[in-house]
């Protein structure tokens, strides 16, 4: 059992490590001219940063918007990004920085209160291009209780499950202590059980 | 221990954030109570939901943001904007080692006599005024000679030297085959056909577009060509003028010189210019001035108190150079002498540069 468990890790090290190599290539590429190889990160990219910033702001035209810009400013900062290190985390913190201005934004026009009793972000109307594009309500319900989230608990939550961050990168991340990323993830899995038990 | 304690900590457990001391406290706490465990499972499930309902939507959606990301971007559009609309007259010491290359390219060109120039397609009427402007429009807009005399001679002196615009540096140039004939037969200058091209405008007749090969070359090229040109330029009888002192040569020129100030122009015309100078920069440096008014002038010469004095400084010496009238050659030397005794340190060096063309010192 051990000796497969090594071995898979193995294998994992060894794919992460090709993954990495491929990504440096890719990102040395785009920082020489090459558009297609910054395409390509685009799309190895995109999905999860959607994710994450959609998590933040709990709008998905917002997200949709804010990913944009992060790619579009990743590319006018490519000259300064280390080729050695992962591309993922410098552009989500790109995003990241991007997400919490709107949300700062926001938070100016509302109180934290009226967020919460509203949960999702104000649609003017239709829903827009990717909301209509989620498959099934039961999607379109867990979106909507994870942006129900008051907005400090919904960091916390969208960095552990949607980015895999343990409490202390998390913790790093967002500048609080480890104790409080617990509190937090704690409350948000709460309110999220709460709201979803029936899909469980 | 308070339940609650417990409860709060099953979270942490499940992620595997605790230290294990803490953990094996949990761990022994979850096998008596239900709660706890149910809690637990909660948390799986939830885990599993995130990852099934996480994904978002599917792939035509992503290529799309992808492209759209990438037309944001302007990915695979081939036009490239090349800004030519720069000052020529800042930023030139790398390029004149360039333009110096370039310059004797042309001139062995020139030398071949076998040159083929196209016209631009637009007449020269049409074509946009010269690139390096900045300054140069604002003097111009400055120079209302009240003299009608003086601005025919302005006009005739200071031709409308078309210099290519953005697409006419894209663009070979030739010259009309009546001017160039007029130029081969009646122009003996030592330094050739480039600068007999100059000379050609400088007796009246239009300027036609008379872009050699400087066509090819970008401002700042340009720019030199027409400085190196200026040092061999044999200025035309002046009716008014003396030959006293000679032609500035072209390293003690101020910076934000228009080109066409290099051309030959009559005693009138410099005094035209250094008079419009004096009001400009009386009126940049007055602290009584309207600021609206400076403000305007200001931003449409995009230019500041220092070029404009500059090219006074220039303008007077150009009188004390051309005039035969003593009285004023005498007013100009003084003043270049007050710069050159006061002022910073490149108005300094630029009026005691001229001030040693025009009372040169015997050894």
């Amino acid at each position: 059992m051990d000796k497969m468990i090594q071995e898979e890790n193995h294998a994992e090290t060894v794919s992460g490590t090709e993954e990495r190599t491929a990504e440096r290539r890719l990102a040395e590429a785009a920082q020489n001219g090459d558009q297609k190889a910054f395409g390509q990160l685009i799309r190895r990219h995109q999905r999860r940063l959607m994710r994450f910033v959609l998590g933040l702001v709990g709008s998905f035209d917002t997200a949709e918007d804010i990913v944009q810009e992060a790619f579009v400013k990743a590319y006018e900062a490519l000259q300064t990004f280390r080729t050695e290190y992962s591309f993922y985390p410098w552009l989500s913190t790109i995003a990241r920085n991007l997400a919490y201005n709107h949300i700062h934004r926001e938070e100016k026009k509302e109180s934290l209160d009226t967020l919460q009793e509203k949960g999702f972000d104000p649609q003017t109307g239709e829903p827009g291009p990717l909301e209509q594009l989620l498959n099934d309500e039961a999607q379109r319900r867990f979106f909507a209780a994870v942006t129900a989230l008051p907005v400090q608990f919904r960091s916390v939550f969208v960095l552990r499950h949607f980015e895999g961050m343990d409490y202390a990168e998390i913790a790093g991340y967002l500048k609080i202590p480890p104790g409080t990323v617990d509190s937090r993830l704690y409350r948000a899995r709460q309110m999220l059980l709460e709201e979803l038990k029936d899909l469980l | 221990m308070d339940h609650a304690y417990y409860r709060d900590k099953v979270s942490a457990y499940y992620d595997r954030q605790l230290p294990p001391q803490e953990a094996e406290v949990i761990r022994q706490h979850l096998e008596a109570c239900e709660e706890c465990r149910r809690l637990l499972v909660e948390l799986e499930c939830l885990d599993k939901l995130v990852e099934e309902r996480s994904h978002l939507a599917d792939r035509e959606y992503w290529e799309q943001s992808a492209r759209k990301i990438e037309d944001r971007l302007g990915f695979g559009k081939e036009t490239k904007v090349v800004d030519v609309r720069r000052s020529a007259w800042s930023g030139l010491g790398p390029k004149l080692a360039a333009a110096a290359a370039v310059l004797v390219l042309t001139f062995v060109v020139i030398y071949q006599g076998d040159i083929r120039r196209t016209v631009f397609e637009e007449p020269a009427e049409k074509q946009a005024a010269p690139v390096i402007e900045d300054t140069t429009q604002a003097i111009r807009a400055l120079e209302q000679p009240s003299d009608p005399a003086v601005a025919e001679e302005m006009k005739h002196a200071a031709p409308k030297a078309d210099y290519p615009d953005k697409e006419a540096v894209e663009k070979k140039a030739v010259l009309q085959e009546d001017i160039s004939t007029t130029v081969t037969t009646d122009t003996q200058t030592p330094a050739g056909r480039g600068t007999v091209a100059f000379h050609a405008a400088s007796v009246g007749k239009p300027s036609e577009s008379m872009q050699v090969d400087v066509a090819e070359m970008d401002d700042a090229l340009k720019t030199a060509s027409v400085r190196q040109e200026a040092k061999q330029i044999q200025r035309p009888p002046v009716q008014e003028a003396s030959e006293a002192g000679i032609i500035a040569p072209a390293e003690s020129l101020p910076e934000s010189l228009p080109e066409d100030w290099l051309l030959p122009a009559s005693l009138d015309v410099w005094r035209q210019r250094r008079d419009s100078l004096q009001t400009v920069l009386a009126e940049m440096t007055s602290p009584h001035a309207p600021l609206a008014q400076v403000k305007a002038r200001t931003e449409a010469a995009k230019t500041n108190a220092a070029d404009v004095q500059g090219l006074l400084v220039y303008a007077w010496y150009e009188v004390a150079r051309v005039t035969d009238n003593q009285s004023e050659r005498e007013a100009a030397l003084e003043y270049l002498r007050d710069i050159a005794a006061s002022a910073d340190s490149s108005l300094k060096a630029l009026a005691g540069s001229y001030l040693k063309l025009l009372e040169p010192q015997d050894d």
